[in-house]
């Protein structure tokens, strides 16, 4: 039975699972400050920054994985110290969290700029005269009308990250019960000619991402400050007004 | 007391504006008037620290908030200047309560009891405490202005900024507005600029009147000899307007 396997077939779920979750808050973190750093610039150094930051999206991730490769790999430029630090990246899962950082940040940098240039800069323009700091004014007023298209792009990070394939491989390898996420494991249950693997996999996968996607839809076409409680406020105001 | 000659050039595809902008007032209400695209919004957000100037002098009270020659730009959150925007800029995610208590927050947005007081206070003292909870949303035209000037006077500014604080009222309501928030300011004792395009702002608080136009200002006018006039400020205000215009016209035909 099942349970006699060396890998149990749950492994894979929750590996992706792992590693696109700690990708997504990896890359939501970074990207946020990134995004709040190019919020609102138009010099040609931002736009080479912009560039840069978008690169992974357009990249194939064989690509990507050997950039990773040439930085962090025994030979890499970060190599050596990683060594001394005794930090393992190459065929481990944390590997696999680099990898599908990369690979998810343009998609979280790109959504989060957006919406943080979509506020109403006159929001801001009223919190400074009221004394507000920078970052005051980013925490409590920017980030809270932008925090929808944030997690919109999260979310579409997070089901990138489930399904992230060749960067993965690259860095992290294709071990059973160690690196091996869904995608890896689909690919060597088709390899292997296991069918029926493979579709459930196939499947479950399809499903997930599936669902991602439509919560995200739903977060970003559900309208700012149009909740039941405004509805209800809105009708005591005509009350009054009668 | 203001102390304001500043220079600013905006350059966009419809072709450049230059505001040049001279102004020594100690008048304790202060109108500019003028039409739109005259100067008067980026005026008050040069003043306000929105706006850098190319170049002046900008000084509240003796205080220097800008000067080129010496390289002094104090940033907006330390100048002291209460600003309400053209339609009050109320953050739309806060109930009327943190809005008005956003000055008086931690940099966490946390309220302290007493600050929670004083927001109260304020929001009584404009007689819009029962709507504390309210969201932006939820509120009528003139219920948002009063929670945004207690937001404004939260700060404990040292003068007071309002961009066209009525026109985004419908015309009964302003009536009614201009009357309340002109004696609410009075109780408050701070010297306030006003801009409009409306000759009824005008009369009702111009001690002095500075009158833009095309980037320029033309014309300071001592007005607190026509201060609740009725039609002799109206009729003074439209005479000087014509002379401009002359003059404007002999300018290009020249």
């Amino acid at each position: 039975m099942f349970w006699d396997l060396p890998v149990p077939p749950w492994f894979p779920i929750y590996l992706s699972l792992k590693v696109a979750g700690l990708a997504t808050i990896v890359a939501l973190i970074s990207g946020l400050a990134v995004a709040r750093f190019q919020m609102r610039r138009k010099s040609f150094f931002s736009k080479v920054l912009d560039a840069l930051c978008t690169l992974p999206m357009i990249l194939p991730p064989t690509v990507l994985g050997y950039y990773l490769i040439l930085l962090v790999g025994r030979r890499g430029v970060l190599g050596e110290w990683l060594v001394e630090m005794n930090i393992e990246v190459i065929f481990t899962w944390q590997g696999a969290v680099i990898a599908a950082t990369v690979v998810v940040f343009p998609l979280i940098y790109k959504s989060a700029r957006a919406a943080l240039e979509s506020v109403d800069p006159r929001y801001e323009d009223a919190a400074r005269t009221l004394g507000a700091s920078e970052a005051k004014i980013f925490f409590l007023v920017t980030l809270p009308l932008a925090w929808r298209g944030i997690l919109a792009g999260s979310m579409l990070a997070f089901a990138r990250g489930m399904g992230e394939f060749g960067a993965t491989l690259m860095v992290a390898g294709n071990i059973p019960g160690r690196t091996q996420t869904l995608a890896l494991a689909i690919y060597d249950a088709f390899q292997a000619g296991d069918d029926p693997k493979a579709l459930s996999l196939v499947l479950l996968t399809s499903f997930i991402c599936l669902t991602i996607l439509v919560a995200a839809d739903s977060f970003l076409s559900a309208r700012i400050g149009r909740g039941r409680r405004s509805r209800k406020g809105a009708k005591q105001v005509q009350k009054e007004a009668a | 007391m203001i102390s304001l000659h500043v220079k600013k050039k905006l350059r966009s595809s419809h072709g450049d504006f230059t505001l040049v902008a001279d102004v020594e007032s100690a008048a304790s209400h202060m109108v500019f008037f003028g039409a739109s695209g005259s100067g008067k919004t980026l005026t008050l957000q040069m003043i306000a620290g929105l706006v850098r100037p190319d170049s002046g002098y900008i000084a509240v009270d003796g205080d220097v908030l800008f000067d080129s020659r010496s390289r002094i730009n104090r940033p907006a959150r330390d100048r002291h200047v209460g600003y309400l925007l053209q339609d009050y800029a109320l953050f739309p995610h806060m109930s009327a309560l943190d809005n008005v208590g956003f000055a008086l927050s931690g940099p966490f947005g946390r309220l302290s009891p007493a600050a929670r007081k004083r927001a109260h206070e304020l929001l009584e003292r404009f007689e819009v405490d029962r709507l504390w909870d309210r969201l932006p949303g939820e509120m009528s035209g003139g219920q948002r202005q009063r929670v945004a000037l207690a937001r404004a006077l939260a700060a404990e500014p040292r003068i007071l900024l309002l961009d066209e604080p009525f026109s985004a009222l419908d015309p009964l309501l302003r009536v009614r507005m201009r009357g309340e928030i002109r004696d609410l300011l009075s109780d408050w004792q701070i010297p306030v600029t006003i801009i409009s395009h409306d000759p009824d702002d005008v009369e009702a608080f111009a001690d002095m009147l500075v009158i833009f136009s095309a980037g320029r200002v033309c014309r300071c006018e001592d007005w607190s000899g026509y201060r609740d006039r009725g039609e002799r400020s109206k009729k003074a205000l439209l005479g000087l307007v014509q002379d401009i215009n002359r003059e404007e016209h002999r300018a290009e035909v020249a």
